[in-house]
């Protein structure tokens, strides 16, 4: 008796295993053609590495464990590594339209919002109420206490950056 | 007949998960050469099947346990018709032959919930996942049903088809006698406490959730995917096996404490060691890998570690097991020690060969950018935890090493450990308490010793403060005063962030509180784990520095002092329970005269059919106090006077070692919640606009 439940077992633990091998339509949801390529992966890394490292940055000078000098040197130092991967991975991505690249997004939103006021004021950030340099991150200017960050749109509440006359998402007039 | 066919049923479906585990590893293997998802997918369900059979067969046990099957040589070994049925149950892993089917079946059930978590990602580093576990899957069922008792067959290996083959293999669960006994032995009595429900179930959580990372590992070397992708995959599980691994350590002190009755809770007994080396290394490593996720370093370091973690975690199932060190958990010696060690070496040297085959691949993305920053200060640590793992592996292994070049039998004790490992750990709190001091990278000297200043200082009033209350030894003053050092540091890292957190978004404390704590689970998660460390470091501390203990011979109505204690006898109880006989002296506690309560400590008695095995145990009765642990032992007794002898312990501070650990399970389970970041939408035409405009 008990043999047969046995001989049943092996048969259904065969039938099991060798399904996926005869059923090769249906794929289940196992593929490789999905599988990312490590360089990408790799360059996603180290971006993720470089928004990271900036971050800690900002923190550690904020609650006073790198003094000011100290800061804006490693600031620039990762800040110009960071752009440079960014241009790599572009180039990556856009070679493979099939490849995610996720993570991070809080990062790559700050990161937008500073190349788009480096844009505006021609590559450099300054203030716009007495010009004096500022680093990304600062949210009021240290010489005269004005505000670094850009009024929020009425309308659908999104942040402009300073200086902007019109909203990026809806348009409506700022 | 049930209990033939059912030791068939168990048996086949050990024999049946072991064919497929071959098959799987093979399966898997050529499904990463050759990119083909359709052999990949038939690794998995023979992974699949194979967890099913082992429940299947954890099922048979459990049966058989249950309902007294003492045809089972395994039942009539670990179970009896009188003892409770908790213990009944708890007897599967009780044994030899239980645990081994308990790993494996630990073994499928991680398997089959990391195969469901990335079935849709990971497509290529899960295949040779799959081939790790199912080595190591193999490695314990064969175990159970090839590994032959060298005395009974003549050789190590037999093949499963000759005459009673089944009833010659040692690590067989199923193995049946010849006859039906009528009652079983039963659990030894020193395990018969709630302990054995949760301790080893813990530890083995832990042992075997750590062959996760490692299996991760070991693919991401086959792969050349070193990239930290293996890393943030397997955060969580390193973080759930560390927790169990912890949750281990304080079941087995807590057992030890309530159990053993000598008033300690650490003998640096070999399999205590077993189990705290690979937490140590875990430690290491769980730290570690943030450096690589920040900064792409320590690359081969998380390698190593999480190498390391795994094999003495095998080494630790292996002491446990094997008997081959003296131990008070030693369950006999066993002929499966050697294939233990066999599979330690083999994994090992693997693992190295890969390791240096793939090392261009493991450059560092960044180099230190200074000796003094958090990078150096991870780096530091990992050098001290590897430093204390290895010095409890020496003096673990130095008696078995010893015996083998000189034949002579030593013992290495407590007092080595404690020398050695004492200033190890005590290098540890310290910088558990400088660490959030430096920052990232670079540390300023002069910001350093501003943020030091503070804790400093409380820590200097905190040791005269000691000193006028009556502390004088330096020993004590100096492991009270990093204490507070220590909380202060780690308060301050709260109070400054919370503050800061109040004074951008307008809330109130408790809310910044939380909110902080939730947008950074990892940080103050860990923070919070670190408070329970040094929490429990002031209970190790003041019940290891400060003990005091005295004995008496007492007559009913006599009383005995210690301190500020008076212990009133007032005479003996003797009665019997389901399976044991108790002897109890009945206690009225008085404080400075006043009395507080009664204690009753007890010996046990429990009979056997085996006149040898029947013995004797104690039971302690212990009152707490957020102060101090007044630790009471009947230590003899005369029934025909009624005479006892009563041994009284006062353990300063052991509830706050519970209690710091109470507090890093709670700051554990922070540190694992999901990361609401984690679950956002790709932003991959973010950044390509970034990139354009840039």
């Amino acid at each position: 008796m008990i043999t047969i439940v046995i001989a049943l077992m092996i048969v259904g633990a065969v039938a099991i295993v060798a399904y996926p091998l005869f059923n090769q339509s249906n794929q289940l949801d196992v593929t490789f053609a999905g599988t990312r390529d490590p360089v990408l992966e790799g360059l996603v890394s180290q971006r993720d590495v470089m928004y990271s490292a900036i971050k800690d940055l900002e923190n550690d000078h904020a609650m006073g464990k790198l003094s000011d000098a100290d800061y804006k040197s490693l600031r620039a130092k990762y800040e110009a590594k960071a752009v440079a991967i960014l241009q790599e991975l572009d180039n990556a991505v856009g070679s493979k339209p099939s490849a995610r690249v996720t993570r991070d997004d809080d990062a790559v939103e700050r990161e937008i919002a500073r190349l788009r006021r480096a844009a505006a004021t021609n590559g450099s950030t300054k203030c716009p109420q007495c010009g004096t340099p500022y680093a990304a991150g600062d949210v009021f200017c240290a010489k005269c206490g004005a505000s670094l960050r850009g009024v929020r749109c009425p309308s659908c509440g999104t942040r402009a950056a300073v200086g902007d006359k019109f909203c990026a998402k809806c348009g409506r007039t700022l | 007949m049930a209990d033939f066919a059912m030791a068939d049923l168990g048996y086949a479906s050990l024999l049946l998960s072991l064919f497929l585990s071959i098959y799987a590893a093979g399966a898997a293997f050529f499904a990463a050469r050759r990119k083909d998802s359709a052999l990949f997918a038939s690794a998995r369900n023979a992974m699949f099947v194979i967890a099913a059979l082992t429940t299947l067969a954890v099922g048979v046990l459990e049966w058989a346990l249950i309902t007294h099957q003492f045809r089972f040589e395994y039942v009539a070994e670990q179970t009896s018709r009188a003892q409770p049925l908790l213990y009944n149950v708890s007897a599967l892993w009780g044994g030899q032959e239980g645990s081994l089917l308990f790993w494996a079946w630990l073994l499928g059930i991680f398997t089959t919930i990391v195969l469901i978590q990335n079935h849709d990602k990971n497509q290529e580093l899960i295949a040779y996942v799959v081939i790790g576990q199912a080595i190591a899957q193999g490695f314990f069922l064969a175990l159970m049903t090839l590994v032959t008792n060298p005395s009974a067959s003549g050789f190590f290996i037999l093949t499963p088809f000759t005459p009673d083959a089944t009833n010659a293999l040692v690590g067989n669960p199923f193995r049946l006698l010849d006859f039906v006994p009528r009652d079983g032995n039963g659990l030894n009595p020193l395990l018969q406490n709630p302990g054995m429900f949760i301790h080893p179930v813990t530890q083995y959580l832990g042992y075997v959730a750590f062959t996760i990372p490692f299996a991760f590992a070991m693919a991401a070397l086959f792969a050349r995917r070193l990239s930290d992708v293996w890393i943030r995959t397997t955060r969580r599980w390193t973080l759930v096996a560390w927790l169990f691994l912890s949750l281990g350590l304080l079941f087995g002190m807590q057992w030890a404490y309530t159990e053993l009755g000598w008033g300690g809770y650490w003998g640096w007994d070999a399999v205590e060691n077993a189990s705290l080396m690979p937490w140590l290394t875990g430690t290491a490593f769980l730290h570690s890998v943030m450096i690589q996720e920040r900064r792409g370093m320590l690359k081969v370091w998380n390698l190593v570690l999480v190498m390391l973690t795994f094999c003495l975690s095998i080494l630790g199932t292996f002491i446990t097991r094997s008997g081959v060190i003296q131990s008070v958990h030693a369950f006999g010696v066993s002929s499966l020690g050697p294939w233990f060690l066999a599979f330690l070496g083999v994994t090992t040297l693997a693992f190295l060969y890969l390791l240096f085959d793939r090392i261009d691949d493991l450059k560092e993305e960044n180099e230190l950018d200074s000796l003094l920053s958090r990078e150096s200060s991870f780096l530091l640590n990992n050098l001290i935890l590897v430093g204390a793992a290895f010095a409890t592996l020496w003096g673990t292994i130095f008696p078995m090493v010893s015996e083998a070049f000189t034949g002579k039998k030593v013992t290495v004790g407590a007092p080595f450990f404690n020398q050695v490992n004492g200033p190890i750990f005590f290098a540890l709190v310290v910088l558990v308490g400088i660490c959030p001091l430096i920052g990232w990278r670079r540390a300023t000297p002069e910001n350093l010793l501003r943020n030091f200043l503070r804790p400093l200082v409380v820590s200097m009033v905190t040791a005269v403060a000691l000193f006028v209350l009556g502390v004088r030894e330096w020993y004590g003053l100096l492991s009270f005063s990093t204490v507070a050092f220590v909380l202060v540091t780690i308060g301050t890292e709260y109070s400054r962030d919370v503050i800061a957190r109040m004074r951008q978004h307008a809330e109130n404390p408790a809310t910044a509180l939380v909110r902080l704590i939730l947008g950074n689970r990892r940080r103050y998660g860990g923070y919070i784990v670190h408070i329970g460390v040094i929490l429990a470091v002031l209970g190790i501390a003041g019940s290891s520095f400060y003990q005091v203990e005295t004995q008496s011979n007492l007559r009913p109505g006599d009383t005995m002092r210690l301190k500020q204690y008076t212990l009133q006898y007032d005479g003996l109880q003797d009665y019997p329970t389901e399976n044991h006989r108790v002897v109890a002296a009945r206690l009225t506690v008085l404080e400075n005269g006043q009395p507080v309560g009664t204690l009753s400590p007890e010996k046990d008695y429990y009979d056997n059919p085996n006149p040898d095995a029947a013995q004797w145990t104690t039971e302690v009765a212990v009152r707490t106090t957020a102060r101090e642990d007044l630790y009471v032992i009947l230590a003899g007794f005369d029934s025909t006077v009624g005479t006892a002898t009563i041994k009284a312990i006062i353990n300063p501070l052991v509830v706050w070692l519970w209690i710091g650990f109470a507090i890093l399970v709670v700051g554990t389970l922070i540190a694992a919640l999901p990361d609401p970041r984690e679950e956002r939408a790709p932003a991959r035409s973010r950044v390509r606009e970034a990139a354009a405009q840039a």
